[in-house]
């Protein structure tokens, strides 16, 4: 009996540190902009985009080799965000709320065509229409993807506390950025 | 002591008195409508479909007018949202704050009516939940001009959409346009 009552807590603890370490995915509605599907041949694009709130001049963008070189010969689903006409963005509201004392890591492919500028980009995770964390780290060379990953530790008692998570990413400038891949993780 | 009570009362009771006449600003993406930036010149062409942070409706997107449109616009063109025309349109944000008792909500917008455009009227809504709890198109503005209209709403006690989320909702009615430059949304 005295055993059992030793090995309980230790089980505990053991639990409690796995679950801690383990990141556990925050569900996004199309988050590789595959939802939609495109009857053109790549290298076609179309306005908006299934579960994001989008700004001007962003949609869907079916990439051929021409600005991706490794894209399928099927063609590569992106979110397109931008052009020479007008900045975009794309905006999601999740259901998941801040929570406090846990890590949030948002990763994002962001690409940039071979045969269109890049710019630059703000990408920013949100709660409640309030940034929390943002960044524009990743600086990809036409015709590739880089990942740009982004940490917010919410801390004991954070400002947005049981807000909405949002995931909004914005074009700079007057060139593109493309979108391949979203995921928000927590632990 | 009896004096120390009445002291100690009065100064427990001052700070709500003071925190509950202060308004409190509810963030709203793109709130002036200048988070998109539109490369054209300004004027009557110069135009987008969809806002960043609104769910629009047809017709609906960014406008960068001149003083073509409004006589007090900078050179540089001055951004507002634009819905309807030949159809009509709108724009929806939901705010991140819930609906909460005995409260005061106010939401003013700046309603401006193009000088070379019909304006055919409007309506904006505060909603909770999907449903409009307060609600005006009482801006008249004339062509070349934006007019604020200022919406309150008091919750109550015991509203019936308690906790739901706060949206903001605007839409064009007839074949006219409007154009909106500012929302702001308070509380207290």
């Amino acid at each position: 009996m005295k055993t059992h009552t030793r090995l309980l807590p230790l089980a505990a603890l053991f639990v409690g540190v796995l679950s801690a370490q383990t990141p556990v995915s925050i569900p996004i509605i199309n988050p590789i902009f595959q939802d939609d599907t495109l009857d053109c041949s790549p290298g076609c694009a179309y306005l908006n985009i299934t579960g994001w709130v989008v700004g001007p001049q962003t949609g869907v963008f079916k990439a051929s080799t021409t600005q991706y070189p490794t894209a399928p010969a099927s063609g590569l689903y992106v979110a397109y965000l931008g052009n020479t006409d007008a900045t975009g963005s794309i905006l999601q509201t999740l259901s998941a709320t801040v929570q406090a004392n846990t890590t949030y890591t948002l990763t994002l492919g962001v690409g940039a065509r071979a045969d269109s500028p890049f710019t630059g980009y703000l990408a920013s995770l949100m709660a409640g229409n309030v940034t929390v964390a943002s960044s524009n780290k990743a600086t990809p060379v036409g015709g590739t993807f880089v990942s740009d990953v982004i940490e917010y530790n919410s801390g004991a008692t954070p400002a947005q506390l049981g807000q909405r998570l949002q995931i909004f990413v914005k074009s700079l400038g007057s060139g593109q950025v493309n979108i391949a891949k979203v995921t928000l993780t927590r632990q | 002591m009896r004096l120390q009570r009445l002291l100690f009362s009065l100064a427990a009771f001052l700070p709500l008195a003071g925190s509950a006449q202060t308004p409190v600003s509810i963030p709203i993406i793109n709130s002036i409508f200048q988070d998109d930036t539109l490369s054209c010149s300004p004027g009557g062409d110069c135009y987008s479909l969809n806002i960043t942070g609104w769910v629009v409706g047809p017709q609906s997107g960014v406008y960068k007018s001149s003083t073509v449109q409004y006589p007090t616009a900078p050179s540089s063109g001055l951004y507002a949202a634009y819905f309807g025309g030949g159809l009509t349109g709108s724009i929806l944000q939901t705010l991140g704050l819930t609906l909460q008792a005995n409260k005061t909500y106010t939401l003013t917008l700046a309603v401006g009516a193009r000088a070379d455009l019909s304006f055919t009227g409007y309506l904006a809504s505060l909603m909770a939940g999907n449903v409009p709890v307060a609600s005006s198109n009482k801006a008249t503005p004339v062509g070349g001009t934006f007019v604020n209209d200022v919406i309150e709403y008091n919750s109550g006690a015991s509203p019936a959409q308690l906790g739901q989320p706060l949206q903001i909702f605007v839409k064009s009615l007839g074949n006219g346009q409007v154009n909106i430059a500012k929302v702001t949304l308070t509380m207290q």
